[in-house]
């Protein structure tokens, strides 16, 4: 049922918390939401939550210590992370640290609850592709592409990835194309959802 | 002359010592002389005035007496009286000058009289000395040289006129400055210079000044010749006459157009500057205002999504439910269209514009501004802004820019502080000031840099220009105010703005 699958969510700010729990409500979950990580954490829903959509930052705790805190407690549900304008590093670092999304504001309705579903649905720390799959297409890139994913996956946007490695702009574009296309991924944070296991730790 | 004409009481033996004390006492000097122009009698005035003692001038000719060419003529003039009875000065008296032992020459004043004694043609000079008020008049000549060489010389306007308007003095800088000449405006209306627009304005002027009231530095508009229209700071005073009735006014009238005209410039340079550090303001300020302005288009996203799922709900069982959330996206769209408005404002490039405003309400949009993006990390932000604060008469723009610059500055110091407190407070610092102050619980500012901190170029950041305060200062200076830097008792900096009460 639906309604067993509640979905949490922990954001400081009133308006995104209140919409996202309309959102989620008329999508047909059941919803419980916080305005802080200590609030959710202290709360007695923990052990019945399903789902997480939390805030990256945040006063006091971010999403991340967050997110670190759940494990350390034992709690598994999948922790999509939102984040705000040039927040993609640190939403990197929380995928890393084992969130299942992270999704940019303003999103696409249909991309959050896409990503919720799929987090409800998936068993909880399946991976994505299995391992041998995602190996064969990593070693289908270039030299040049593998040293651009490393960057893209550290949530570099191609300004920076473009002085990292000195080529233009426009050359880390074409990479960037070329390596969503050859990892069969749509973007950045299913790229890194991908090949986070694979990589070496930064 | 003969003793019968004489009305008095003295007895005749007495007449020798009434002439004798009438003589010597008299401080004008007298001179009797003969047909010949020989001296027959000489008082003891006229000692003082000529030098020469009796025995020296007794016998001599009177022309001793006098300067050339008069010492060479006077004989011919006696001669010339006797033939033809023709009186250039007997029995009326001039002014002629008369010539010291010591060879000085010096005015006075000559009545003669002719009479016979004895049978013999005598005339009788009366010598008043007009040393003295011809000195006097000359200080006052000199002295009211002086004063027409200044009214001609200087650079401002001079003129005077009567009551009804009628221009009766115009001087070298009127003529130059309005175009018309002296010649032309003296005795014609002072109107042909007055705007139409200012002409009751003028009139109120000459009424003030009938009363007996002076203007000082008043600003208006006159008509040169050609048509131009000059800015003028005028200063008016009665004139007065002898007996202290006022009859007419003096003006004094400064071209100040040029300095208007600078003093626009100027201010315009200084908005213009104003905006480019507000457009650097807000530059630094972008990604915290796309974060500002990503919160409300991600709630309007979310309920308008949501409005949709409730919308196609079977049997219209959400369309309540789907009204009510679409209202509630119009409210965040509000929100998103106050901040671009706000912003926009901020940066609007316009001219400056002082009006009386709310000091309160400044700093409360200041404030919504400084903070954009900044709501989640963690800062205590306390205000105490004083209620029923007179207004002040600022440009609430550079106002708020100020406020937004030491607001972000405060914000930057106290980045590493254990303690992060920003306390803004507004106040009445006397009966004609009020007070802002920005206290921060930052690292404190070193004494050596406070000093200096308003000069351009002087920073304590590694990538800051130094020109934000200089600019602040600026702006605070020009709506009349001062700021400056004190210690915060509590540790950091206090940052405060004086402002003049509104007019």
């Amino acid at each position: 049922m639906m309604a067993e699958r509640l979905v949490c969510i922990v954001d400081d700010d009133e308006s995104v918390r209140e919409s996202l729990g309309e959102l989620l409500d008329a999508a047909g979950y059941a919803v419980k939401s916080f305005a802080s990580a200590g609030n959710f954490l202290a709360s007695d829903v923990l052990s019945r939550c399903a789902c997480l959509v939390t805030d990256i930052r945040m006063p006091e705790m971010d999403g991340l210590a967050l997110q670190e805190e759940l494990v350390r407690r034992g709690h598994k549900f999948p922790v999509i992370v939102i984040t705000g304008h040039g927040d993609v590093p640190l939403a990197v670092r929380a995928m890393r640290a084992g969130a299942r999304d992270f999704i940019e504001k303003p999103f696409n309705h249909q991309h959050l609850l896409a990503s919720i579903k799929q987090a409800l649905d998936a068993p909880a720390e399946a991976p994505t592709a299995p391992a041998p799959v995602v190996q064969e297409r990593m070693a289908g890139l270039t030299a040049r592409e593998r040293e651009v994913m490393e960057q893209m996956v550290l949530g570099h946007p191609n300004k920076v990835i473009a002085k990292e490695l000195d080529i233009s702009f426009r050359t880390v574009e074409v990479h960037r194309t070329r390596i969503l296309a050859k990892m069969q991924v749509r973007n950045v944070a299913e790229l890194v959802r991908l090949v986070a296991a694979h990589l070496p730790p930064p | 002359m003969t003793a019968a004409k004489s009305h008095d009481l003295f007895a005749l033996a007495d007449r020798g010592a009434l002439f004798d004390v009438l003589t010597s006492m008299a401080a004008d000097g007298m001179i009797v002389i003969d047909e010949k122009g020989i001296v027959l009698f000489y008082n003891d005035a006229c000692r003082k005035l000529f030098q020469y003692a009796p025995h020296e001038v007794l016998t001599h000719n009177i022309n001793m007496l006098m300067p050339e060419p008069y010492r060479t003529e006077h004989d011919r003039y006696i001669s010339r009286y006797r033939k033809t009875g023709d009186a250039r000065i007997i029995g009326i008296g001039r002014e002629v000058k008369g010539q010291r032992k010591d060879g000085s020459v010096f005015p006075m004043y000559l009545s003669v009289g002719e009479g016979a004694i004895a049978g013999k043609r005598v005339f009788i000079g009366i010598v008043h000395d007009l040393t003295s008020i011809r000195a006097e008049e000359e200080r006052r000549a000199e002295a009211d040289r002086h004063l027409a060489q200044i009214v001609e010389s200087t650079d401002d306007i001079i003129l005077s006129k009567s009551l009804d308007g009628t221009v009766r003095t115009w001087n070298a800088a009127a003529e130059r400055i309005f175009g018309y000449s002296a010649s032309e405006m003296i005795g014609r209306p002072i109107w042909i210079i007055i705007p139409a627009d200012r002409r009751a304005e003028e009139m109120d002027i000459l009424r003030k000044v009938e009363a007996g009231e002076s203007i000082r530095h008043y600003e208006t508009t006159r008509t040169c010749k050609d048509g131009r229209e000059i800015t003028v700071s005028l200063s008016v005073s009665p004139i007065r006459d002898a007996s202290g009735n006022v009859v007419g006014a003096s003006k004094i009238a400064r071209d100040i157009t040029d300095q208007r005209l600078t003093e626009r410039r100027a201010s315009q340079l200084q908005a213009e500057l104003a905006h480019v550090a507000r457009v650097n303001a807000v530059s630094q300020l972008s990604s915290a205002l796309a974060h500002e302005l990503n919160q409300p288009l991600t709630a309007i996203m979310n309920y308008v999504s949501a409005a949709k799922l409730r919308w196609s709900q079977p049997g219209g069982h959400g369309n309540n439910k789907a009204v009510s959330l679409l209202d509630r996206a119009t409210e965040q769209a509000e929100r998103a269209g106050a901040i671009i408005q706000r912003l926009r404002g901020f940066l609007e490039k316009r001219e400056p514009q002082r009006i009386q405003e709310d000091l309160n309400t400044v700093l409360q949009e200041a404030i919504a501004l400084g903070f954009v993006g900044s709501s989640d990390d963690g800062m205590m932000l306390s205000l105490d802004l004083a209620p029923d604060l007179p207004t002040v008469h600022v440009d609430k723009v550079q106002i708020e820019q100020v406020m937004v610059n030491l607001l972000r500055n405060a914000t930057e110091a106290m980045k590493d502080s254990p303690r992060r407190e920003l306390s803004i407070s507004s106040y009445r610092a006397g009966p004609k000031l009020v007070e802002i102050a920005v206290a921060d619980t930052g690292p404190g500012i070193h004494d050596s840099v406070a000093q200096q901190l308003f000069e351009p170029f002087v920073t304590t950041k590694e990538k800051g220009m130094g020109v934000g305060l200089s600019i602040c200062r600026t702006i605070v200076e020009a709506q009349g105010g001062r700021i400056w830097v004190t210690p915060n008792p509590d540790g950091g900096t206090i940052f405060k703005i004086q402002l003049p009460v509104g007019a």
